[in-house]
């Protein structure tokens, strides 16, 4: 599209400079874009890594729990659940790639899972509780991973509209209007010396 | 067995009827071919099929599920338990095992009341005692559910009045049965049924020092958790909780439960996997039963024949909870080897 630009040398060097800014700015984010994508992969890397163990983890633990739960009355293993004996407390900060802010969870443990007497209950019920223990650190790490993805996917899904934005519209028409700005000063520049040797040959005619 | 090792079985001829009923029932005991059989069905229909064979066929309508095979294996039981109370002179047999199921529903209430929860999942419909009663006593609405049980309810609240673990609830209400079985033992005067609780009560203990060491637990857990009245002092066992596995191992190889500790010590030794202990304890207290078949005239062959349908309803729990969620059979089939060899 044709842009309304006053041919100045003014504006010239306006634009010139506007140019020079956007180039180094789309370097930049393109840069930016680049190695985030790169966290991003690794990210992703780690999280799968991570998906399969807690998906091993958790059909372990969930084989476990019906190996259990085949041994044991309904009753009774609700009753045995009713309860559990540890407090699970989860403190979260504020962790940091690529300057945008994750969050960062950590698990604490106090007292012991298995909150039944032994009477009524099986050795198999304890084991499926230790693997869902065991896998529960896991499933945190793993929404952790999950919610840095999500954020950093948004910051390059942004960051990758600005670099677009710069590499299609804002190069582009700042290239235009400078191109039109020097053709419109060549013109004028034309014209007026072709007004000045108009001038002279009348001149020189008197 | 051999012969020497069996213990006196006094003759009471008010059970001289109801023996004959319980051999009669005990050739319908779904054994290892039934199990294989329902094992091996194809189909939910199939499954029905072989348990309809053996005697829950009255529990299974047009419309009920396989699914559904909890209530089907509590309404069989129920009936089994009604059986043995109207064949048993006095009601005693039957009213010490449906008391089982009273302090279950009891810690059950105490527990729920305790945290807010709803106790009606964890309820069973099998104890002797009304729920409502139960609850109308926690609730202060009534005095009394039965002696024994208001001992423990006295004695829950008076030790939640200082803490508040659930867990102690549950160890507490174990330790009461245990007391009560004993006294209800002794009141029977049947030699079998003391050392038949002894003997439950050994292999719990036993259990729990595995379980109890595998969790890392603390000492006091143990001190909380052994039930008295074993024929091993519980000093031993807890002497044995500082001990390495090995020595505790070799410890029970010097037991009446040394066969226990050789067919599945390698296994709790090397794996840690206390599974085919607990079976292997629930064989031997079923061979221990097997001396009630020497009896013609007592309570013993009764409370034999329901400690069966118990491992029956057991077995067919694996069996059923497995297959409908798509255990390999291989795997249900090892647990089955536990059982029948």
């Amino acid at each position: 599209m044709q842009q309304q630009v006053s041919a100045t040398r003014m504006e010239l060097m306006n634009y010139k400079k506007r140019l020079v800014l956007a180039k180094r700015g789309h370097k930049l984010l393109k840069d930016k874009r680049d190695e985030m994508m790169r966290q991003f992969m690794i990210l992703i890397q780690d999280y799968r890594d991570l998906r399969n163990k807690v998906e091993a983890a958790l059909s372990g633990a969930f084989q476990g729990f019906i190996v259990a739960r085949s041994g044991m009355a309904n009753e009774f293993l609700e009753e045995a659940l009713l309860t559990s004996k540890d407090k699970i407390s989860m403190t979260v900060s504020k962790g940091n790639i690529m300057n945008i802010k994750i969050p960062k969870l950590s698990l604490e443990y106090k007292g012991d899972i298995i909150g039944y007497g032994f009477s009524e209950t099986s050795g198999d019920l304890d084991y499926s509780l230790k693997l869902f223990a065991d896998a529960l650190p896991l499933m945190v790490r793993l929404s952790e991973k999950e919610k840095a993805i999500q954020l950093l996917a948004v910051d390059i899904e942004k960051t990758r509209r600005r670099v677009n934005a710069l590499e299609h519209v804002m190069v582009p028409s700042l290239e235009d209007a400078l191109h039109q700005i020097v053709l419109r000063l060549g013109e004028i520049e034309r014209s007026a010396l072709t007004r000045l040797m108009k001038v002279k040959d009348i001149v020189r005619k008197h | 067995m051999a012969y020497s090792s069996l213990i006196k079985m006094k003759w009471d001829s008010r059970y001289l009827s109801a023996v004959g009923n319980i051999r009669v029932l005990e050739k319908r005991i779904m054994g290892r071919p039934a199990m294989v059989r329902l094992l091996e069905a194809r189909s939910e229909d199939e499954m029905c099929r072989v348990l309809g064979d053996y005697g829950y066929g009255e529990f299974l309508d047009d419309g009920s599920s396989i699914h559904d095979f909890e209530s089907i294996l509590s309404a069989h039981l129920r009936r089994s338990y009604e059986l043995i109370e109207k064949m048993s002179a006095g009601r005693l047999i039957a009213r010490i095992s449906r008391r089982r199921y009273d302090f279950h529903n009891l810690k059950a209430l105490l527990k729920a009341d305790l945290l807010g929860e709803d106790p009606e999942p964890s309820l069973s419909t099998l104890g002797e005692i009304p729920v409502s009663r139960m609850k109308d006593v926690l609730s202060g609405k009534a005095k009394e559910i039965s002696p024994e049980l208001d001992v423990v309810v006295r004695d829950v609240k008076a030790y939640l009045e200082n803490e508040s673990s659930p867990q102690v609830v549950d160890l507490l209400v174990d330790k009461a049965y245990i007391d009560y079985i004993s006294k209800m033992g002794s009141e029977i005067g049947i030699q079998f049924f003391d050392r038949l609780v002894s003997k439950q009560v050994d292999l719990t203990n036993i259990k729990t020092l595995m379980r109890i060491r595998k969790m890392e637990s603390n000492r006091k857990l143990l001190v909380d958790a052994l039930l008295p009245g074993g024929e091993i002092d519980n000093a031993v066992l807890l002497r044995l909780y500082d001990r390495s596995n090995e020595d505790i191992l070799s410890a029970l190889r010097r037991t009446s439960y040394a066969s226990i500790a050789n067919a599945g010590g390698g296994e709790w030794l090397h794996k840690g996997d206390i599974s085919k202990l607990e079976h292997l304890s629930d064989n031997f207290i079923l061979g221990y039963l097997g001396q009630a078949r020497i009896v013609t005239s007592g309570p013993e062959p009764l409370l034999s024949y329901l400690m069966q349908k118990d491992k029956e309803i057991k077995i067919l729990r694996i069996i059923l909870v497995g297959k409908i969620n798509s255990i390999p059979l291989d795997l249900i089939r090892e647990r089955l080897t536990v059982f029948y060899g």
